[in-house]
């Protein structure tokens, strides 16, 4: 299965609304440890993503180009060089490529992953969206090698990362504004790795409606 | 939530323009920008200097710009660090060939765009400096001043560091002026009653009626560490002190600057209660307090609470506290 530049389009702008559906839920998340407003953030760069997606007329490096500096601009916070730097990075691994098969899709996500934890300078298990994206970037790449196909692949992926963010509970947080609560930040589950999950879900859920 | 406010997507807009329009004399915004400028500009080639913040804690910082005092206030989201390509774009409209000294709060979202947005100007040509403020005592250990968070103790360097560029410093000089006066300024804070995010409605701290938090962050961060009962304004002005003195340390026969600082919804008769018990039991301590300022600059909303920095100054730093400045904060008609 290869997904097309329309299929692209259509799977996240499916993403952006969920995500936007989701927006009070994300921002009770984030009253407990945060200020509460990464509801409001995340809906700010996903309407704008989305809004960028649909009036690109290009390829599928272009179309993520564009979602990657919608939410750069338009969420500010540390929360947007972390997504700008996801979909550039989308943007510069499929570059070329006018179809993605799972293949195509790991890689974009692991160079992805690398270039966020570069970028924000944050490893596993300090109670960030890493949390939830590493395990779902690892398995995509063991789904790919066991062959498994790009349903499958995702399914699989979106249970990691859902995995990862709920283990999120039991970490102490080492960056943001979350990490000045020091272990009073144990027992909550953070709300960027939610949001992380949330969208490799909706991928998920997309992805079987095809 | 009872605020006055038009609608979410404005709010930032609204609020700017509505505070330029008061303070249009010394105070205008870039059409269609998030940018705070001072209406009277410095001199070309005299060093620029820039500040970006989150909005939601007026009159921080667009009531810092002005003549001896910041050129810029580039503004991002309620509590959201502006974007790198709006800090980017700042740089560029300030930009006319001299410095630029790009003054960055230690905070996660302010550090990451700062720094991406300091390796394209340096790309484009701009001879921008970046320096990083931290001073609050409660967010990381001594030793681990770096990991501290930026508070209230900017006030120090916007004035002095201000002042210092007003009069042509040069930028090599400014920076150290400015690690001199970071490294002499030490912040705490405390929360007396709850405050709302003026997006979501939502409580962003809530305490009990009788009780108050140390160290609370800009953004009310703080999550129950450290609470304690209400104290009088005596007792409070002693522990707050203590924290302080013992952290630098400020020593007997050092001359320091004091502000006092409201998060919102203090009295000024409260802070100025304050301001007299702070200074008395400094000096008890025989700390002694050159000069000061009282008022609430830095707020989140409707935040009760006060917080309390120090800055020891040397010959340098009093004359620079004393030269003229004019700003929002300062000039108050």
């Amino acid at each position: 299965m290869e997904l097309t530049v329309k299929d692209i389009t259509n799977l996240f702008v499916f993403v952006a609304d969920t995500v936007i559906e989701n927006e009070s839920h994300l921002c009770e998340l984030d009253s407990v440890v945060g200020d509460g407003d990464h509801g409001v953030t995340m809906t700010r760069g996903w309407r704008a993503a989305k809004e960028a997606l649909q009036n690109c007329d290009g390829t599928i490096s272009e179309k993520f180009t564009a979602m990657g500096q919608g939410l750069m601009s338009n969420m500010g916070g540390a929360i947007g060089p972390i997504f700008g730097t996801l979909f550039k990075t989308f943007a510069k691994e499929t570059e070329g490529k006018e179809t993605l098969d799972l293949e195509a899709i790991m890689l974009m996500f692991r160079k992805g992953l690398q270039r966020v934890k570069l970028t924000a300078d944050v490893k596993e298990g300090q109670k960030t969206l890493i949390d939830a994206l590493s395990p779902a970037v690892s398995s995509l790449a063991k789904s790919y090698v066991n062959n498994l196909d790009l349903k499958q692949a995702f399914e699989a992926a979106a249970e990691c990362a859902e995995k990862g963010a709920q283990s999120t509970v039991d970490m102490i947080a080492q960056k943001g504004r979350a990490r000045f609560l020091k272990e009073k930040s144990l027992g909550y589950r953070d709300a960027g790795a939610s949001s992380m999950a949330i969208i490799m879900k909706a991928m998920s859920d997309f992805l079987k409606t095809l | 939530m009872k605020k006055l406010i038009n609608c979410p997507e404005e709010l930032v807009n609204d609020t700017l323009l509505g505070y330029t329009m008061a303070n249009k004399n010394i105070v205008e915004l870039v059409p269609d920008s998030h940018m705070v400028v001072r209406k009277q500009k410095k001199e070309k080639g005299k060093v620029k200097f820039v500040l970006g913040n989150g909005a939601g804690h007026e009159p921080a910082v667009i009531g810092w710009v002005g003549p001896g005092m910041l050129d810029m206030n580039v503004v991002g989201e309620v509590f959201t660090a502006p974007s790198s390509d709006k800090i980017l774009e700042a740089l560029e409209y300030i930009d006319d060939g001299s410095p630029i000294l790009l003054a960055v709060q230690n905070h996660a979202g302010d550090v990451l765009n700062a720094n991406l947005a300091y390796a394209d100007a340096l790309e484009k040509g701009i001879d921008v400096h970046k320096v990083l403020f931290y001073d609050d005592v409660a967010s990381a250990p001594k030793g681990m001043e770096e990991e501290r968070r930026g508070m209230g103790g900017m006030l120090f360097y916007t004035k002095i560091v201000g002042a210092f560029l007003e009069t042509g410093g040069n930028i090599e000089d400014a920076v150290s002026l400015f690690e001199k006066v970071r490294d002499a300024t030490r912040t705490y804070s405390v929360a007396f009653t709850k405050c709302t995010h003026p997006i979501t409605g939502l409580d962003i701290i809530s305490l009990p009626e009788t009780e108050i938090e140390l160290g609370m962050g800009v953004h009310g961060e703080g999550g129950g560490a450290n609470r304690i009962p209400m104290q009088k304004s005596k007792d409070l002005a002693k522990k707050v002190c203590d924290v302080l003195i013992e952290d630098l340390p400020y020593m007997p026969d050092d001359e320091v600057l004091v502000f006092i600082n409201g998060l919102g919804s203090t009295t000024m008769m409260e802070l100025s209660v304050f301001y007299k018990d702070i200074v008395e039991y400094l000096e008890s301590r025989n700390i002694h307090v050159y000069d000061g300022f009282c008022d609430s600059c830095l707020t989140t909303q409707e935040l009760g609470g006060v917080s309390v920095s120090l800055c020891k100054v040397d010959d340098e730093c009093k004359m620079l506290w004393n030269a003229p400045c004019q700003c929002g904060i300062q000039c108050k008609l």
